[in-house]
């Protein structure tokens, strides 16, 4: 499959670790013709310096600057770009609806939290996206290397978002955080972070290998004759001038209770009588440091072990095809069945339906300051911010929510729980279970609080740059033809 | 690739001094029903129909097995020949996991529906959002299928049987 990259946003690419800064400028439209000026200004880069997207060709140093552009539109925005109406019909109704409708509950499964948007992660507390905030209608999402690049691009884009007619409801900021010791990025609660991402088809790795079928490419882009899992094309009947290397993305504010979380550890580890980070592994899936327990179950003495670098995304959770020898952990003897990170890609764990055929492409970043090792609440904002990459939002983004993090049928072993680090839990606390091979079975731990809280959310489709180049003319618009 | 087999896995974790429970699941039975009622274009094509199915049974077979959320499936024609039903018992809801049948079955879909009276349009792969709603229009909600298990999924089923 071959992939013109240079049509494609950047983002779906990545960026890699190069970026310690990005800001994410949530924008209404107030004049439609400006706004269609703005969009193919960027696309073009005719704006001005440093005020163009990044596509996925741009990708050594020497051809990427140090900042990056991105820019996405959600349903209302394309509307306010006054995409003709028989063209906004077509889009799927999940990407129509936008996320703080599809939040809601049916009311005929008493026991359903839905997306898990309920309770304090409510659409009508959220600062992005609910029914109490402004209408999102693009977001633009800036990285850089340094905070001067970062203010000094800044600035230029709100010249602009004046001079086209765009309003800045707000903006969100994010910074990488940086492990002392080794450099990597790590995310508030200490794992980790951004070490699974897809391999997909037509698009350069930008990771190791990770024992997983590549994701066809129809599964994060639409449009192009690409083929999805489910052997279709996501982008349906809309027109290819639009959507050909667009794709969907599930911009998310995720507030991180860091507190609720260290205390947690130290009562789960009391209570099983484990060490703490064996605790936080558990959970997670992966010790703090990114080794996966399924490689690395035990601790190195009283440290977390290490694995090579090139190993930390290759394992499966049971044998397969390419390697039939592989440890098979079905029983979640090593990583439990509800941890995090299996929860969210099974690989080819067993699980109800098409295996690897629920893939995203995760662009986030933690904003908000660092809470200091031990330290209680202190009441500042902090978590997650960026995008959840898809080919469709309905059946890979909310799925997973919906199926994967909030209910427990998807498979053996998670009965009565939910994803232990971003599921809603019910009231009183939920449960978690570390499965062992000795009598009396499973050790369950009780009180999970909710650890992860939605502070904003908006369904955004980012189109390919030709997309952009239709999004900006006559022709892409009701004053046109089509 | 390092040597990750081990057959005798200690256990990560001690039981300690904590409340303790088995991994029962919720009350409420798992499974439901899927009633497809499917009336054909014309009923003398019927036993070239059935002659597709039994043709594509091996695929049909597979595709149902490496789903691991159907329990029972098969195909009825009605006795008058005026229509086929496709009747299947499987876990969860029916909505989220449809894509899946897409996915698996797609082409038996396809082949199937073009005997169809007023099918979507085809194939089913290019028109999932059409085909999702036909389904959705031809099921037959009827009550829970009476389950000797309720609370059993495939997957629960089968593990157990791994487990003897």
């Amino acid at each position: 499959m071959t992939v013109d990259l240079a049509d494609v946003q950047g983002l779906v690419r990545g960026y890699g670790p190069r970026f310690e800064f990005a800001r994410h400028f949530i924008l209404g439209i107030r004049a439609g013709a400006g706004a269609r000026s703005f969009v193919g200004g960027l696309a073009a880069g005719t704006l001005g310096d440093g005020l163009k997207v990044t596509t996925a060709a741009e990708r050594s140093r020497e051809e990427r600057p140090s900042s990056c552009l991105n820019i996405a539109v959600t349903w209302p925005g394309l509307n306010e770009l006054e995409v003709p109406d028989g063209v906004l019909a077509k889009f799927p109704p999940a990407f129509r609806l936008g996320p703080a409708v599809r939040a809601g509950v049916d009311p005929r499964k008493p026991n359903s939290v839905g997306l898990g948007d309920v309770g304090n992660s409510a659409p009508d507390r959220w600062r992005v996206g609910g029914p109490n905030a402004p209408e999102v209608h693009i977001i633009v999402s800036l990285y850089a290397q340094f905070e001067d690049r970062l203010n000094d691009v800044s600035g230029w884009l709100r010249e602009a978002f004046d001079t086209y007619g765009l309003t800045e409801h707000c903006h969100r900021d994010a910074r990488a955080l940086r492990d002392a010791d080794d450099g990597s990025s790590r995310v508030h609660f200490g794992y980790r972070d951004g070490i699974a991402q897809p391999l997909i088809e037509g698009i350069p790795a930008t990771g190791g290998p990770d024992m997983q079928p590549p994701v066809p490419t129809g599964d994060v882009l639409l449009g192009c004759d690409y083929e999805n899992s489910f052997r279709g094309n996501y982008a349906g009947d809309l027109p290819n001038a639009l959507v050909d290397n667009a794709t969907y993305g599930a911009f998310r504010i995720l507030y991180q209770d860091v507190a609720a979380f260290e205390d947690l550890l130290d009562d789960w580890s009391k209570a099983a009588a484990a060490d703490r980070e064996l605790i936080a592994a558990k959970l997670m899936g992966r010790w703090r440091n990114g080794t996966p327990l399924v490689l690395a179950p035990k601790m190195a003495g009283s440290k977390p072990p290490i694995v090579p670098e090139g190993d930390l995304n290759a394992f499966d959770y049971a044998p397969n095809d390419d390697h039939p020898a592989f440890y098979d952990d079905a029983q979640g003897l090593r990583c439990p069945i509800g941890a995090h990170a299996r929860r969210l890609n099974p690989r080819g764990g067993r699980v109800m339906g098409k295996s690897h055929s629920r893939r995203l492409v995760r662009r986030n970043m933690p904003y908000g300051p660092e809470l200091p090792s031990g330290a209680s609440d202190d009441g500042e904002d902090r978590g997650l911010v960026g995008y959840f990459l898809c080919g469709d939002l309905e059946t890979q983004w909310e799925f997973i929510q919906a199926t994967w993090v909030n209910q427990d049928l998807a498979t053996h072993g998670i009965r009565r729980t939910r994803e232990p680090i971003g599921g809603a839990q019910p009231a009183g606390g939920g449960t978690f279970a570390i499965p062992t091979n000795q009598s009396p079975g499973p050790i369950m731990l009780r009180g999970l609080p909710n650890l992860v809280i939605t502070r904003g959310s908006a369904y955004c489709l980012l189109p390919g740059i030709g997309g952009l180049r239709h999004l900006a003319s006559r022709s892409g618009s009701n004053g046109g033809t089509s | 690739m390092l040597p990750y087999r081990s057959p005798a896995e200690a256990a990560p974790v001690a039981p300690g001094p904590l409340q303790l429970d088995t991994d029962q699941p919720l009350g409420g039975q798992v499974q439901a029903g899927l009633n497809l009622w499917l009336p054909l274009k014309a009923p003398v094509q019927m036993p070239a129909l059935l002659a597709t199915i039994a043709s594509m049974q091996p695929e049909v077979d597979d595709a149902l097995g490496s789903l691991d959320y159907v329990h029972f499936a098969r195909f009825l024609p009605s006795k008058d020949f005026t229509a086929l039903w496709v009747i299947t018992t499987y876990d969860g809801d029916l909505q989220p996991y449809i894509m899946d049948f897409v996915g698996v079955l797609g082409d038996v879909f396809t082949s199937i529906l073009y005997f169809i009276k007023e099918a979507p349009p085809l194939p089913v792969q290019r028109y999932a959002r059409e085909f999702v709603d036909f389904i959705v229009r031809h099921n037959i909600n009827v009550p829970k299928p009476w389950s000797a298990y309720p609370a059993l999924t495939v997957i629960d089923i089968q593990m157990l049987e791994a487990r003897r």
